[in-house]
């Protein structure tokens, strides 16, 4: 049960970490995701990319994202994600609640036994 | 009448989750092509290129195509689906 849980935060976190990059960069293939997620979190996402293609797809299933064939660096094909408008809605509601959460655990870290005595 | 309808609608869903599956290995196909070509241009032997490109992608990938490249493990996986096919068939 342990194990589910923590499967299930990372890929909440990981849909997040894709929409972000969708909004800032546009449209890109599932290879260019995983490389500028990768960039960005520092390379703590440099292994198990393989678990970005389930969230893509359950991103899409929710409509939060779309996507189409285009033509790939190969000149072979890949599929290009972009935003939806429910995505961008998302991601503003995802945004808040992680700053809301981060708030609420600054407060806590920051108290002290005598504040409640 | 229901019995009709639900096979219709199993028939949908399996279907749709064949395309699904068939979309995700294309997708998957492309983004090690595209690793092994990064690391081909790093410098990397084209075996060492395209292993290490399954390394980052994940364990599981890796595993899969070490098992399929043992020749004698493949009739067997192959037979075994043929075997399952046939039962489900059957089954029908």
């Amino acid at each position: 049960m342990k194990q589910k849980q923590k499967t299930d935060v990372q890929q909440g976190t990981l849909a997040l970490m894709v929409l972000k990059t969708l909004d800032v960069l546009g449209p890109l293939h599932g290879y260019g995701i995983a490389r500028r997620i990768e960039q960005i979190s520092r390379d703590l996402l440099a292994v198990n990319q393989g678990t970005l293609y389930p969230v893509l797809l359950r991103l899409e299933q929710e409509g939060a994202i779309a996507s189409e064939w285009g033509p790939s660096e190969n000149n072979r094909r890949a599929r290009f994600y972009r935003m939806t408008r429910a995505g961008h809605k998302l991601l503003e509601a995802e945004k808040r609640d992680w700053e809301q959460t981060a708030a609420i655990i600054a407060r806590f870290l920051e108290v002290k036994a005598r504040d409640l005595a | 009448m229901r019995f009709l309808r639900r096979f219709f609608s199993r028939l949908r869903n399996s279907t749709i989750r064949r395309q699904q599956d068939k979309r995700m290995q294309e997708e998957i196909a492309e983004h090690l092509a595209l690793q092994t070509a990064e690391n081909l241009r790093a410098g990397l032997a084209p075996a060492e290129a395209r292993r290490q490109a399954m390394l980052k992608f994940g364990a599981v990938e890796s595993m899969k195509e070490e098992y399929r490249a043992e020749r004698g493990m493949l009739f067997i996986e192959t037979l075994v689906q043929d075997i399952r096919f046939a039962l489900r068939m059957l089954r029908k």
